[in-house]
């Protein structure tokens, strides 16, 4: 298995993933009705298809270079072609963290969704940080970058559009939130302020669900003052 | 009860960069600020408990919304606001219950607060840590704590009385900081010159009237 697969790939095996983490609940109602030989075949298929992807997959940290250049892309600071690119790493690690805290194993974030969408975002205008950071929300939100894994079988009902909002508004989040200035960073430091921003939007689920139905404006707003927060 | 620890104690990252009413309004400060009070009880007591960080996130948005809900907006209330705002922290830690205790030491005395109810323990010095911590930074004030911090019939009295109406936590810390406590309705907010308006009001009426009035 290469080291570095190629975007698209890297989606079609995240999905391939999210199915196979699947594999006990959709094995158990057919497990009766088949052979168990070949139950357990397809047990091991799917186990070992999780145990490939979860090794090709997993997003590196960013350093404070990269995260450096996401922030500078937020406030303005890049062409909109150079700013998504900025942004697409950091965004994937956000995310595929934000997925796992939340439990949330019937999504699946899309590389290539996400990389799209964070193109558009930055070519959209906007002055400031909460307003770049609201317009990557709405992108993402729009073109559903986190979204039911294909072939699970699930639909993109209330919980898990929920979820899906809940995962995006903590990333966006944290790309808003204030890093410690006068000090170096210290390791695990964006991966502390990552799970703070998590864990407050869990704290204010309600505010953010009622947030989906405002404007822009509004989501600028709210994205600001929780970044106070963090 | 242990005394408020030095002022070290619950410095957090950005604490040198802004004054600490500032900083316990980040929620990366307080959940530092608390662990860390968490882990000198564990110290001093012997006591272990587990902490729901989940649940102190949520600890801290309802604070903050129950502190800028009532906040004084005349610069003499800011300092009876402190005391006011620690209540509210008192009060909603006692309704979360962010913390679980996990064990405590074999011969623990019970007559001690600290093994009397020891998840109150630890958010009482939290508190007072915090108020503390304030009114020696922003005012240059020391907190006197008082007698009833130490004894177990207050802490009896305490744990029964917040069971029924959490908000009495507010009335019980500003009791155990050595302040007049407000039974009636502890969770309003009354600046000086509320209060001053509300005695004036009470010293003109007849005193018949007055005893209407309790």
């Amino acid at each position: 298995m290469p080291v570095r697969l190629t975007m698209p790939l890297r989606d079609a095996l995240r999905g391939l993933r999210s199915a196979a983490e699947l594999s006990e609940a959709v094995l158990k109602p057919a497990s009766d009705l088949l052979p168990a030989p070949l139950r357990d075949v397809l047990r091991q298929t799917l186990h070992q298809a999780e145990r490939v992807g979860r090794r090709a997959l997993s997003a590196p940290m960013p350093d404070a270079p990269s995260m450096a250049r996401a922030v500078d892309a937020l406030d303005g600071g890049l062409e909109p072609a150079a700013a998504g690119n900025a942004l697409f790493p950091v965004l994937v690690f956000g995310l595929e963290r934000a997925l796992s805290v939340e439990d949330a194993n019937r999504l699946m974030m899309s590389e290539t969704v996400t990389a799209l969408a964070a193109r558009e975002a930055m070519e959209r205008p906007a002055s400031g940080r909460s307003e770049r950071a609201a317009s990557l929300l709405d992108a993402l939100l729009q073109a559903n970058a986190v979204a039911p894994a294909p072939g699970t079988g699930f639909a993109m009902d209330a919980e898990t559009a929920r979820r899906a909002a809940l995962a995006l508004f903590a990333v966006c989040l944290w790309l808003m939130a204030e890093r410690p200035g006068a000090t170096a960073p210290q390791a695990g430091d964006e991966t502390r302020i990552l799970a703070l921003c998590i864990a407050l939007c869990q704290a204010v689920e309600p505010q953010i669900h009622a947030l989906l139905d405002e404007s822009g404006t509004e989501r600028a707003d709210a994205l600001h003052q929780l970044a106070d927060m963090v | 009860m242990q005394e408020p620890s030095s002022s070290t104690a619950l410095v957090g990252p950005d604490a040198a960069a802004l004054p600490l009413r500032k900083s316990i309004r980040r929620l990366r400060w307080f959940i530092r600020a608390f662990l860390d009070q968490v882990a000198r009880v564990e110290a001093d007591t012997g006591n272990r408990f587990t902490c729901d960080e989940r649940g102190l996130s949520a600890v801290f948005v309802e604070w903050l919304r129950a502190f800028e809900a009532q906040k004084p907006t005349t610069a003499e209330d800011r300092l009876p606001y402190v005391g006011f705002a620690a209540g509210l922290m008192l009060r909603t830690l006692i309704a979360q219950k962010p913390l679980t205790l996990q064990s405590r030491p074999a011969a623990a005395d019970d007559t001690n607060p600290a093994y009397f109810w020891p998840e109150g323990y630890v958010y009482v010095a939290f508190c007072l840590n915090i108020r503390a911590l304030v009114l020696a930074q922003d005012f240059d004030e020391t907190q006197e704590l008082v007698p009833a911090l130490s004894e177990l019939r207050s802490w009896w009295s305490f744990r029964e009385n917040v069971d029924r109406d959490d908000n009495l936590a507010i009335a019980f810390l500003d009791l155990f900081a050595g302040e007049e406590p407000d039974w009636e309705t502890p969770e309003l907010f009354r600046g000086r010159q509320t209060r001053r308006i509300a005695e004036q009001f009470y010293r003109a009426l007849p005193e018949h009237a007055q005893e209407g009035q309790g």
